[in-house]
């Protein structure tokens, strides 16, 4: 293919290149990539007034068989309750629950008493702490202060 | 010790017994009944039933992607903090596995799909119809899937909430 076989094609070779343009084009969309569409649909929530989920994290499995979800609720007046669901852990350790900043454990902010055996628990978080910082939920002995398991709280 | 007092003892410890344990029952009737009128309240409103995080490495999605019951009994999921790359023709879809590689293929693999339609934006908060019947046992993970090139964006591995 010499050049004046493309000069005299020229006006050919542009006409057959339009069609294989626009597939290209609708195939890949290339203008997607530096375009971003942003949406911001309503929670489907029939009343708010209820305490609403803002952090939540699963326990880890570990060998103590500690298991279950931890939650972080927010209610209207800006209150932060935590709350066990799923909840199971080996009895007579002496368990209670806390908050700490990653890798701080012996820094945590005591809660409270967990009764291992109660699926379901709930505890005030007092004011001034921030999940965002304090971003675990630890179970740990109080005794022993081993920590049993760890879940780490993700904004819901 | 004469055989009146150890009867009486006897009593005594007896009583104690059946009170304490009495009390004890009542506190759990209580427990039961608290828990159960918390249930019959929240059972009205909509109510998370499953939630996971997004993971994708090759298009970068995040967020999280949570199933909610309605108080007709639907369920609906809804996509929070979501982030991924915008792309031709992308579908929310669930599918049936526990999770998703980052570069899983759908069709050579045959894994069944459900669709709920088409990504509404790569970015925000959005929600989508799940169809009745929809097994959720069985379809537990959420995925982003560009159809026309069979991609996997990313995907959410759903858990009990």
């Amino acid at each position: 293919m010499n050049i004046n076989w493309i000069k005299r094609y020229r006006n050919a070779l542009l006409i057959a290149a339009v069609p294989v343009v626009i597939a290209g084009w609708w195939l890949f969309r290339p203008e997607k990539l530096f375009v971003n569409e942003r949406v911001n649909e309503a929670a489907p929530f029939i009343s708010t007034n209820q305490p609403q989920p803002v952090f939540t994290g699963k326990f880890d499995a570990d060998k103590a068989g500690t298991k279950g979800r931890a939650t972080i609720y927010k209610s209207t007046d800006g209150k932060l309750e935590l709350r066990l669901t799923d909840f199971g852990s080996t009895p007579g350790d002496d368990l209670h629950v806390g908050l700490a900043a990653p890798g701080e454990s012996s820094q945590r902010e005591d809660i409270g008493a967990v009764n291992p055996g109660q699926m379901e628990q709930r505890f005030d978080v007092p004011a001034g702490i921030d999940p965002t910082k304090t971003s675990e939920v630890i179970v740990f002995k109080s005794k022993s202060n081993g920590v049993t398991a760890t879940a780490r709280l993700e904004p819901f | 010790m004469s055989s009146i007092r150890k009867g009486i003892v006897c009593a005594a410890l007896g009583l104690a017994f059946i009170g304490a344990h009495s009390v004890q029952a009542q506190d759990s009737m209580k427990d039961d009944k608290m828990k159960h009128d918390n249930m019959q309240m929240e059972q009205k409103d909509t109510k998370p039933a499953f939630t996971g995080s997004f993971h994708g490495k090759v298009h970068n999605t995040a967020g999280r992607a949570t199933v909610y019951q309605q108080a007709d009994g639907k369920y609906l999921l809804r996509l929070t903090n979501f982030k991924t790359s915008n792309g031709p023709d992308v579908h929310v879809i669930l599918v049936a596995a526990k999770d998703a590689d980052d570069d899983a293929n759908f069709l050579t693999n045959k894994t069944e799909k459900i669709e709920l339609g088409k990504l509404k934006g790569n970015e925000g908060d959005q929600n989508y119809e799940i169809p009745s019947g929809t097994d959720l046992s069985k379809f537990q993970t959420v995925s982003i899937y560009c159809e026309r090139f069979n991609a996997n964006f990313g995907a959410a591995p759903l858990e009990k909430f």
